[in-house]
């Protein structure tokens, strides 16, 4: 019987697609529900304490201090 | 070295060096290789067919004339392949006729004094090589394919070849004109030919296993001297690069498998808040606190049921109350629509959501205060754990690109070989 060739070598990006739902599948595992690599964090900032204020619940109101836009038109 | 121990290494004789036997026809040297297992010589320069003679000479079996016609591979060139030495010994051109269209092709037989007569094809339409040698089993007819030696061949195309040129030495009687019916199978990357004479005992059938070979392994082993014509579309049983291999296919289901599960963790999402703000409260902040048990997202959904061709807007701010530290966002929520042209529109929805990702363990209290726009009343609720989509679909794309795609291209490519079949 006559021996056949070698399989054709598997084109790079078969391997590469392959590493990417590796690390796809792992993201999605390990990072779906925290949303660190592909979720919006919003903007961070410090707050400071409001004087008294009417709320639905009466609670205090903080008002935002700095690191960022926040709101606003 | 000596010259005993150098003659004693060579594997052919040295052209030069054999006793040259003239044709009857025009006088031209010809050098045998296999006298003792030829049964027709062409002659390389007018083409007359011998035939050994019991004196051991060549007799005139039919008188030609005609031009030496060039080849891909010169008769008597040597080449290496598969770590074994050939030469070209004898070359003939066949070709059939499909649709009023020639199909021409070369058949170099090679020989090596050690391993036989192997088959090198060439295809003049498309430019793939082929290397074959006889089929040392007879295959069984299985309806319309062939089983043999643990594989199904399926039939791929079939006709009349016609002889169209020859030249050198050949274990058969072969001339100018002869026609065979052929049929071949093919199993990527072997196939069989199979080809039916009409002998003087009936009808005789030919086998020959052969496999694909790379032209460049061919021009690398014989170095020809004419144009190198680089392979044109899919050959009849060139290797399908894109064929799944098994470790492609069990990787990507266990992939998938694993995905599906980390979908179903994702299922866990959870309501932390909801809230009604009547519409006579609608201007007042909404304090609430929250605790969060791990690094998760939170999405923060308004609805505002009565709006209609307006917007609202609101601000908010996730406090970490041991920190004082905030993540703050704002959210627009606008609603739209009309008839215009007699057609209804709409733009926008009642309601809009933020997911704020990545927010650590801890107690929060939530702020949103309304901004500015439409003053309704509104509805607020607060959900951790939500999954984020993209990350879904990051993978899917990795299935489509990476797993689906590579089966669709190797599916063309079958069907691109099909194209040249019988079965088309």
């Amino acid at each position: 019987m006559m021996t056949p060739p070698p399989p054709p070598r598997t084109p790079i990006v078969v391997h590469v697609a392959l590493a990417i739902g590796a690390f796809a599948a792992a993201l999605l595992i390990l990072d779906g529900r925290r949303g660190w690599l592909l979720g919006s964090s919003g903007e961070r900032g410090d707050v400071e304490r409001a004087a008294a204020a009417p709320t639905a619940r009466g609670a205090a109101v903080y008002v935002w201090g700095g690191g960022g836009y926040h709101g606003g038109k | 070295m000596a010259e005993g121990q150098g003659a004693a290494s060579r594997l052919f004789r040295e052209p030069g060096k054999v006793e040259s036997i003239q044709c009857p026809r025009c006088g031209g040297a010809i050098t045998l290789k296999t006298y003792g297992a030829s049964e027709r010589v062409a002659c390389p320069f007018c083409g007359s067919l011998l035939g050994p003679d019991e004196s051991g000479a060549l007799a005139l079996v039919q008188a030609a004339s005609r031009k030496r016609q060039a080849t891909t591979l010169a008769l008597h060139r040597r080449g290496v392949l598969d770590g074994i030495t050939w030469e070209v010994i004898g070359i003939c051109v066949r070709s059939v006729v499909v649709d009023g269209e020639r199909y021409p092709w070369e058949e170099f037989f090679l020989y090596n004094p050690y391993r036989g007569f192997r088959w090198l094809v060439h295809s003049l339409s498309d430019h793939h090589w082929t290397f074959g040698q006889t089929l040392d089993a007879a295959p069984l007819q299985d309806g319309g394919s062939l089983r043999c030696h643990g594989r199904d061949f399926a039939h791929f195309q079939g006709g009349q070849a016609t002889v169209d040129y020859v030249e050198g030495e050949f274990t058969w009687q072969v001339e100018v004109g002869d026609v065979a019916g052929t049929d071949d199978y093919v199993a990527p990357p072997l196939a069989i030919s199979l080809e039916f004479t009409k002998g003087p005992d009936g009808q005789e059938v030919n086998r020959t296993i052969q496999r694909h070979i790379d032209a460049r392994e061919v021009w690398r082993a014989f170095e020809p001297r004419g144009p190198k014509f680089a392979p044109v579309g899919v050959g009849m049983v060139e290797p399908n690069p894109w064929r799944p291999r098994p470790w492609f296919l069990v990787a990507w289901v266990a992939l998938i498998i694993a995905a599906a599960i980390g979908f179903a963790l994702q299922a866990g999402s959870k309501g932390l808040l909801e809230v009604e703000v009547p519409g006579e409260a609608a201007s007042m902040p909404v304090v609430q606190p929250l605790h969060l048990d791990g690094p998760t997202t939170v999405e923060v959904e308004i609805r505002v049921p009565g709006l209609s061709n307006q917007w609202a807007y609101y601000e908010g701010m996730l406090v970490d109350t041991a920190s004082e530290e905030a993540i703050g966002f704002d959210l627009e929520v606008s609603y739209y629509s009309g008839i215009d042209g007699g057609e209804s529109w709409s733009e926008g929805a009642d309601h809009a959501a933020v997911v704020l990702a990545d927010v650590p363990a801890g107690d929060y209290l939530l702020q949103i205060k309304y901004g500015s726009g439409a003053e309704l009343g509104w509805d607020l609720r607060v959900t951790r754990g939500v999954f984020l989509v993209r990350y879904g679909l990051l993978f899917a794309l990795a299935v489509l690109f990476g797993f689906i795609l590579p089966l669709v291209l190797g599916a063309l490519f079958e069907h691109r070989r099909w194209l040249n079949s019988d079965h088309a």
